[in-house]
């Protein structure tokens, strides 16, 4: 009767160290382990760009003109990108002045404005806007002021020597040294109702902005 | 005693799914922002440059590189971790931001935030989520010159338990 239950004693104990032994091989290595959960790949980037300078070498003139029976009809005068005037009158007349005889030559001319670091064959892109950033348009002209109680010119329809437009507007491509030069273009208007334009300066502003 | 050893058997085996049942979490991440370090102008590349973006601060470059604007730290989102299991962040790999030339970026001392970047800062997730914050410096080769282009690369981040 003993030698039995020796073997179930034994028979217990080799069971319940069985039973341990596979405790322990399912639920230690989770309570100690340390490892790896997971990798994700990340992305990283940066944008290298440079800081464009622009100069105004030469503003937009229109140069020398006289202005005749203004009144209610708005005459204008073109001076393109490539440095030619010219006029369009409708009862108030625009008279070209200048320093020959058989050409228009005088102070007129396109502006002139030099852009640096725009970087090697970059498109820059380029608008015209007022100081509020607003495009100048027919309803938002440049408006060019002159001696105290003298009528004002609206300029607008603003024009440059682009290379090129895209879906992000006109463009001009700089050369291989990141420079450009945008010449710019505008038509001057009469503005109706204004009885008098004194001799004198008449001056006014834009922004030129520049996108690349 | 004989009869307890199946028993005993039986009790064995149905531990053991309760053991596997880790794998119910599926330890997803998403990445939900990039590294970006925004648009800079390189004024000065004769020695290294550098430009930091701390884990969830704002960008400093040092004196050769002009912000125009600024960056972004990376934000990864962690779901269906396991809340009652302390996790770390590292990052296993990195390339370099590769452009269209031959010049090339390096980026390194990644920072997180939360902190967990090492063991002993191991956090539990709460709920299982977390959002970490990624931040890194990124360097430039000296005398390299480079192209006004984009220059991206990418990195390997692992989280460890």
């Amino acid at each position: 009767m003993n030698k039995p239950r020796r073997n179930a004693r034994s028979s217990f104990f080799y069971a319940a160290q069985a039973f341990l032994s596979l405790a322990a091989t399912v639920f230690l290595p989770s309570a100690a382990q340390a490892g790896i959960d997971a990798t994700y790949t990340g992305h990283d980037y940066v944008s290298v760009t440079s800081a464009v300078s622009v100069t105004e070498l030469q503003a937009v003139r229109f140069g020398n003109f006289a202005v005749g029976s203004p009144g209610t009809s708005v005459s204008s005068l073109t001076m393109t990108d490539t440095g030619t005037r010219s006029v369009s009158n409708t009862g108030t007349t625009i008279s070209l002045l200048n320093g020959g005889s058989g050409s228009d030559v005088g102070s007129q001319g396109p502006g002139i404005y030099e852009v640096t670091g725009a970087g090697a064959t970059a498109n820059v892109y380029v608008s015209f806007t007022d100081h509020t950033g607003a495009a100048i348009s027919s309803s938002n002209p440049v408006v060019l002021t002159g001696p105290p109680g003298s009528g004002t010119f609206n300029v607008y329809g603003m024009n440059f020597n682009q290379s090129g437009t895209d879906a992000n507007g006109a463009y001009i491509v700089t050369d291989s040294s990141g420079t450009a030069y945008i010449e710019v273009g505008a038509t001057l208007y009469t503005v109706s109702g204004v009885s008098t334009y004194a001799p004198g300066t008449y001056r006014g502003t834009f922004d030129l902005v520049l996108s690349y | 005693m004989k009869k307890l050893l199946p028993a005993l058997f039986c009790l064995a085996l149905l531990a053991l799914p309760a053991a596997r049942s880790f794998a119910a979490y599926t330890n997803d991440g998403v990445e939900e922002e990039p590294l970006y370090f925004g648009q800079v102008v390189i004024t000065n590349n004769t020695s290294a440059q550098s430009c930091t973006i701390p884990a969830g601060g704002t960008m400093t470059c040092t004196s050769g590189i002009t912000i125009l604007h600024t960056g972004q730290y990376g934000v990864f989102g962690l779901s269906n971790y396991d809340p009652t299991v302390a996790i770390w962040a590292s990052i296993a790999s990195t390339t370099s931001l590769t452009g269209p030339d031959t010049s090339t970026f390096t980026i390194g001392s990644f920072t997180f935030a939360p902190d967990i970047s090492t063991i002993a800062n191991a956090q539990t997730p709460p709920g299982g989520t977390l959002t970490l914050y990624i931040g890194a410096t990124l360097t430039t080769t000296a005398g390299e010159t480079y192209s006004l282009a984009p220059y991206r690369g990418t990195y390997v981040l692992q989280i460890n338990y």
